[in-house]
Formats: C-alpha cells, structure tokens, sequence
C-alpha cells in the first residue's frame, strides 16, 4: 500500500506539472513573441484608421476645413450650373 | 463495576448511534451541497454551449434589424459622458464627439465633470467653447464623487434627447455609432441598446490581452447570443443607451447600486421594455493593465452585480413582464457573481465525500466540477466562447492565450468571495452604500488613436 502511495504521488508529481506545461505552452509562445495583430480595427474605413494613427487635427481646423467643405460644395454647384446639359 | 457498566453502555451506544447520525447528516449536507452546485455550474455549461451554437447559426441566418424597417429613424439624443479625474483620456472622447455624423442639430453632448481635482473640467469647458453642442456640469467635492449613478442622475435633468446614450470617458466610438444604437428605438418595444466595447490597449500587457479575451466572449458570443434568442442583453452602461422618458418613470439610476447599469436592466425588462445589443456598433476602450487594478474594477462589478441580486431576483422570479426563458436567464445572470464561490464550495465538498463516503457518482462529478469551473465562468466567458469569438473575429493568434483563462477564474473566484464578504458585512452593519473604487485611465491607448 505505501508503494502503490509513492507511486501514486511519483505520477502525480510528474504528469500534473507536465499536463500544465503543455497546456500552457501554447500560451507561453504567444506572451514571449506576440504576433495577434490586435487591436480589431473597427473604425469606418481604412482610410480614416491610417489617417488616425497618422496625425491628430486640432479643433480650429475641423471647424476651418468644414466651412471650406461647404464653400467648395457652393462653387461646385454654381460651374456645374453653368456648364451645358450634356444628356439632352 | 457492572453498574456503571450497565448505566455506560446504554449510553455509549446511544452517543455512537448519535454520531453515527451526525456522521450521516453531514455526509447528507456534504452530498446536498455538492449536487446542488455541481446541477448549477452544469446548467451554466449547458447555457453557454447553447450561446455559441446560436451565435454560429445567426451567423448563417442573419435577422432583420429596425434599420430595415424604419431607415431614417432619427430622434433627438443626448450624450451623457460621467468623468471624475479622466484628463488622460478625455480630449479624445470630445474630439470624437464633433466628428459624429448624427445631424448636429439633434445632437446634444453633456460632460459632467464629477468633482474632478485634475484638468477634466477644464479640457471639458475648453472644447464647450469651441462647440456649442458641448455643455458641461460641474460638481464640486460636496455634490459629486458619489459614484457614477449619481453622476448620471445629475446629467440626466439637463438631457432634452428623446434618446441618452452613455459613453465613459476613456472611450472612443465610431463616428456612425449614434445611428448604430438609435435605429433600435425605432420599435417601440426597446427600451434601452447595447453596443461593443473593444479593448485599445490590448498590447500593453498580459492583463490586458487577457481582459481582451474575455471582452470577446462576452460581447461577440454572450450578448449577441441573448439578443439573436430572446434573452436578457446587458445594458453596460456605456456604449449603449435608453430612452430618457423610461428612465424618468423609473426614477432614474438607483444610486445606492455599484451597478447601477445591471439593474437598469432589470428595471427596463421589469417594466416590459426589451434591451437590443447592436453588434456593428462598436467602441474602442482601455482595459485595465495590472492585477491590482483589475482587481479593483471586478470587485466592483461583482459587489454590485450582487447588490442588483438581492434587489431584483424574487421580482424577475414572479414578473408577469418577462417569459419563462426571459426569467430563467435572468436568475442566471444574476446569480453569475456567486457562482465561482458555489463551484468552489462544490469542490471542496466533492473532496470530503471522496474521503468519508466515496462512490461513483461522486467520483464522476468531482471530475466534472473542475470542467465546469473552467467551462461556465458566467459573464467572464467560458473557453469555448471565447475561442469561438476570437475565431469569429478573425483572431486565431490570440486564442493561445485561452488555457491562461483558469488562472483568471482563479483570480475572480476570490474576487467574489471577498466581495460577497464585503455585502455581508455591509448588511450585517446595515451600511447603505460601499465604497465606489474608480478605475483609473491613463490614456494607455492613445498612441493607436493618434492623440
């Protein structure tokens, strides 16, 4: 009975630590030489995710670039009324 | 002699008769608990495969959402951002909040600048300056810093938006993302949505990657899997939202709740509302970065998940509001907090009855519990949910990382102990309100965003 003990702890001792050795391998790898391409990009386009790991743009020039936004709209719009109706 | 003899022996029979009975009763209590527990976390693993498989199928059978139905449902919202000494993180989340596409003109923005000593309200008022839709509330010492339902309350009675979304300040949405969570309220029923928080920071330490995983079994599997079969979706109180006249019949958020946006949830449900979790509405957060702080973070979510417990469960248990697979997941969600303790108690009593009164029954569940333990862990996400998640997700790298998940539930089973401690003592003491222990953001994910 006391052998079957040891042995029983001799296994115990040996297979546990090495069932969690393995099982943890995997994850040891991972720690040591990360290759997870995280973060999960989930900004609207590609563009935008390249541009905001780019650059940051102040306050004053959204505010500048929309009202240039919405006067180049205006220009547009005037040539393109003045240009020849080409469908008809 | 043969008197004492005869006097003696009647009873040392009757006391070895007495502890064979006592010896019998609590094998019997050993055997209660043990089933009891190992029935629990075995229904917690059936509920979570159950999850998986239907999340795998909608995937194949995707559902009409409100958007098909109603395309241009654009109410007034307000956003509410609650922020107590975030000036690491809070200029990006403003800067955000002038790039939505949500037409401006039924946008509003309040900052409530909760009794901050750092910069918050000064970086807030800087960007309410510039933008009229920003509006900013200050609470001094006296007022605020009273946690982050009071906070809430507070914003609430300047927010004019038929709708209120939430966002915390370390936070940093898609510009589309109002749209997103507001195209759910186009049917009536809604009452509250919940969007998907994403880990930023993911890389910046083993904390932090590990947090990711379980983000991802929790939002890309649990949620969506109660939303796709009728069930119970959280409402996390940020990236998400409610209508503003609800929660004014309701009162507001119970501030004397840790988590005040799990028993929102109950509320909403309780009052014949149903939550919507909007997957494609997506958020970028920073994750805690050391033990000490996730420690911190959990303990308050499993204190208040508690405290939402005790509140809610005979009332989701007798509603007439909720169906049967409504209250049966709602009783195991907010029973999740406790289970880490129940499984352990399992184990241990699985343990002693090997030893005084084994058998095979017991023998084979013992085998099961500890499966079990690493399987279920409730709102942490089991291993299955989280691989599939990251599998979903595109992320097979990362499911490496799953087998380090059991040190996790370790972790978070003395977590809840301590915690279900803690509400002990608080009720024992009759102490109304713990402590709120904020997490602390250091702008850690920044550097991605390009602030």
């Amino acid at each position: 009975m006391i052998l079957n003990l040891i042995q029983a702890l001799v296994l115990f001792s040996v297979t546990i630590p090495l069932f969690i050795f393995i099982t943890l391998l995997p994850a040891f790898v991972e720690l040591k030489k990360p290759k997870d391409k995280g973060p999960r990009m989930i900004l609207e386009t590609v563009l935008e995710g390249i541009s905001c790991f780019m650059y940051n743009i102040p306050i004053e020039n959204i505010e500048k670039e929309q009202k240039f936004d919405a006067s180049l709209r205006h220009s547009i719009a005037r040539i393109l009324e003045a240009l020849p109706n080409l469908d008809a | 002699m043969d008197c004492i003899f005869l006097v003696s022996k009647p009873i040392f029979s009757y006391s070895q008769k007495y502890a064979r009975n006592g010896e019998s009763l609590i094998i019997t209590f050993l055997k209660a608990t043990f089933l009891f527990a190992a029935t629990l976390t075995t229904a917690y693993l059936v509920r979570h495969y159950i999850f998986t498989l239907a999340v795998l199928r909608k995937i194949k059978n995707p559902r009409n959402t409100a958007s098909a139905v109603s395309p241009k449902y654009e109410p007034s919202v307000s956003i509410l951002i609650p922020a107590h000494n975030e000036e690491n993180v809070i200029s990006q989340l403003l800067q955000r909040m002038l790039e939505l596409t949500y037409p401006r003109d039924k946008l509003q923005i309040i900052v409530i600048d909760d009794a901050s000593s750092d910069g918050t309200g000064q970086i807030a008022e800087e960007y309410s300056k510039r933008c009229e839709r920003i509006k900013v509330l200050h609470r001094d010492k006296n007022a605020g810093g009273k946690g982050k339902a009071a906070a809430l309350n507070f914003g609430l009675e300047y927010a004019k938006g038929e709708i209120v979304l939430c966002f915390d300040a370390d936070y940093y949405p898609q510009k589309d993302i109002v749209e997103k969570l507001v195209k759910e309220f186009a049917d009536p029923a809604v009452g509250a949505v919940q969007g998907r928080p994403v880990v930023l920071n993911e890389a910046q330490s083993v904390v932090t990657r590990l947090v990711t995983l379980e983000r991802i079994g929790g939002y890309r599997i649990d949620q969506e899997a109660r939303d796709a079969l009728g069930l119970i979706p959280q409402f996390g109180g940020t990236v998400g939202g409610f209508r503003l006249s609800i929660l004014k019949e309701l009162g507001g958020f119970d501030e004397s709740m840790l988590a005040e946006d799990t028993d929102l949830t109950f509320q909403i449900y309780l009052a014949g509302f149903k939550i919507r979790y909007v997957a494609d509405a997506e958020c970028y957060e920073e994750a805690v970065t050391n033990w000490k702080a996730y420690w911190r973070q959990r303990h308050r979510w499993a204190l208040g998940h508690m405290q939402v417990c005790f509140k809610n469960a005979f009332s989701v248990l007798k509603s007439k509001k909720l169906n049967f697979k409504e209250k049966i997941d709602g009783l195991l969600i907010l029973h999740v907090y406790f289970m880490p303790v129940i499984t352990m108690l399992a184990f241990i009593a699985g343990a002693l009855l090997i030893i005084f009164e084994p058998s095979q029954l017991v023998y084979t569940f013992w085998l099961l519990v500890p499966l079990a333990f690493y399987s279920f862990v409730g709102n942490f996400a089991p291993f299955f949910e989280v691989g599939i998640g990251a599998y979903l997700d595109g992320r097979t790298r990362i499911q490496w990382l799953i087998p380090l998940l059991l040190f996790v539930y370790l972790y978070n089973t003395l977590i809840c102990a301590k915690a279900f401690f803690d509400l002990f003592v608080a009720k024992l003491f009759r102490k109304n309100r713990v402590c709120w222990a904020k997490t602390h953001h250091f702008g850690n994910g920044n550097c991605y965003i390009g602030h």
